[in-house]
């Protein structure tokens, strides 16, 4: 029934005080007339058996107190609503307006504040590092919202991460989003621009093959390499009658095979945890670094896991608070015991073994060898996985200083 | 004879109205009434209110009493030509 207008209307009418009026008498509509005729407002006449009842201003009730004795009409009063009325009878509640200007003041103190930092639009550049760098300088979670510049905070961050081509950082209720455009890399395609650099080994490796595209390789097939050995140094010399040298980026394939190992031990006995039902909930209200237990369950008695859940509470999603609600439910579960057999054991471990040992090979690892050795001691099973692996070995490093130095004094 | 000289003149500024193409409303003194399906009437340019009940209101216009009939009939707002009339309408009518 009541659209937009309306809406905004009754607000008016709220705002500037009005009174619902009985007129009581013969002539009703001879008096509604008189008062329309004299200008007056009035508003949701409704006919309520003998008498008719409408809302007016309170200046014009005055007004028409002349057109309802003309009328031979008695008017009464039965509501006074609106602010100017609400205000006079709380007049003397002083408290109360205190309180009220309180919650006002409290309200616009809290959210003077940022309670979150939340990073927008990284994908390179981690939101933990970008939130670090901006605490300390001193814009962060705590800080008031007018005693930081932002244009500073965006010039800090444009300097620290020459990754980041554009920022922005802007308020957002009580949150703090920064909003960042990365740079997109320029190809590697122009070698020129790449500092000299040499390869070495990444690993103890037997060298089985060795192709030199650019620089100066220092090791043959057949020979042993330990880590970080100089495999093609980034130099050469300028030509054939000047043995000078230059220096470059050295690029070649160096294949070599090398041996990963891994050791893991296993109990041959096995706990089997089968949760049950009940839980046991304790919930703490976190502020900032401090914990206050609000609400705690009997805690259960038995073995138990417990699991972390955080809430971070906020009016909207404009207004986080700096509080979090953290629940804490403790699982009970009832152990089954189990042994393995040996052999159960040793398949086990190696299928874990070559999970993990998998992923630390290079892309074109071709695997020459496999062994697994297992040693039993008491319950514990104890395996250790061989793998030859034939593989890329280089790893490229950029000439330092010092190697520099000497290739300049070779020059001399 | 003073009828005929009333109806002459109106029918020359209805003439008028028709030869300027202008809207009847702006020029003549009929009340203008815009209802919005069963639900509001808006009547502008009226006299006065002859009978106001919730299931009839009765208004003195140029051109006769308009009778509206329907229940919980209730006037929003009420200025001295202008009426907004909210509840379920029935039947409206002219006497004359």
């Amino acid at each position: 029934m009541k659209g937009g207008e309306t809406l905004l209307l009754s607000l008016w009418h709220y705002l500037k005080g009005y009174v619902i009026v009985e007129v009581h008498g013969v002539s009703g509509e001879k008096f509604l007339n008189l008062v329309t005729y004299h200008g007056i407002d009035i508003w949701h006449v409704q006919r309520k058996g003998d008498y008719i009842q409408f809302c007016t201003s309170i200046e014009n009730f005055k007004a028409m107190k002349y057109d309802a004795h003309k009328t031979r009409s008695r008017l009464k009063i039965i509501e006074k609503c609106g602010l100017p009325f609400f205000t006079y009878r709380y007049k003397k509640r002083k408290l109360f307006l205190f309180g009220i200007g309180l919650f006002v003041m409290m309200l616009w103190l809290l959210s003077s504040f940022v309670w979150l930092v939340e990073v927008e639009g990284n994908t390179r550049i981690s939101s933990m590092d970008v939130i670090s760098t901006l605490e300390s300088n001193g814009y962060g979670t705590g800080k008031m919202k007018m005693k930081m510049n932002l244009r500073t905070a965006e010039a800090i961050l444009l300097k620290q991460y020459p990754d980041i081509i554009w920022v922005g950082v802007d308020y957002e209720g009580t949150r703090m989003v920064v909003h960042i455009a990365e740079s997109v890399l320029p190809p590697t395609m122009n070698e020129k621009q790449v500092n000299p650099r040499s390869l070495i080994a990444k690993r103890d490796a037997l060298i089985t093959y060795i192709a030199v595209e650019k620089g100066k390789p220092m090791v043959k097939a057949g020979d042993i390499v330990k880590k970080g050995d100089m495999l093609v140094a980034g130099e050469m010399p300028k030509g054939e009658e000047d043995p000078s040298l230059y220096y470059t980026m050295a690029k070649a394939i160096v294949r070599g095979k090398t041996i990963y190992s891994l050791t893991k031990t296993m109990n041959l006995e096995q706990v089997e945890k089968q949760y049950q039902e009940e839980t046991s909930k304790k919930y703490v209200l976190k502020i900032f670094d401090k914990e206050l237990t609000l609400f705690k369950q009997k805690p259960l008695e038995g073995t138990a896991d417990t699991m972390y859940t955080l809430h971070q509470l906020r009016i909207t999603k404009l207004f986080p608070l700096p509080f979090g609600i953290e629940v804490q439910t403790q699982i009970g579960y009832i152990p089954s015991y189990y042994t393995l057999t040996k052999e159960e054991a040793e398949d086990l471990l190696l299928s874990n073994m070559w999970k993990e040992i998998s992923l630390s090979l290079g892309k074109q690892a071709t695997i020459l060898k496999r062994e697994a050795y297992f040693k039993q001691v008491d319950t514990q099973i104890t395996g250790t996985l061989y793998i030859v692996v034939e593989e890329e070995i280089g790893y490229p490093v950029e000439n330092n200083i010092e190697m520099q130095d000497k290739g300049e004094t070779l020059n001399e | 004879m003073k009828r005929k000289k009333n109806r002459s003149q109106e029918g020359l500024k209805g003439q008028l109205t028709k030869l300027l193409d202008v809207p009847p409303e702006v020029v003549s003194d009929f009340p203008q009434i815009v209802m919005s399906g069963n639900q509001e009437i808006k009547v502008e340019n009226f006299g006065g209110i002859l009978e106001y009940t919730s299931q009839m209101i009765r208004l003195s216009t140029k051109c006769g009493i308009l009778v509206i009939h329907g229940a919980d009939l209730e006037a929003q707002k009420m200025t001295a030509d202008y009426i907004t009339i909210k509840g379920t309408i029935i039947q409206i009518s002219f006497v004359v």
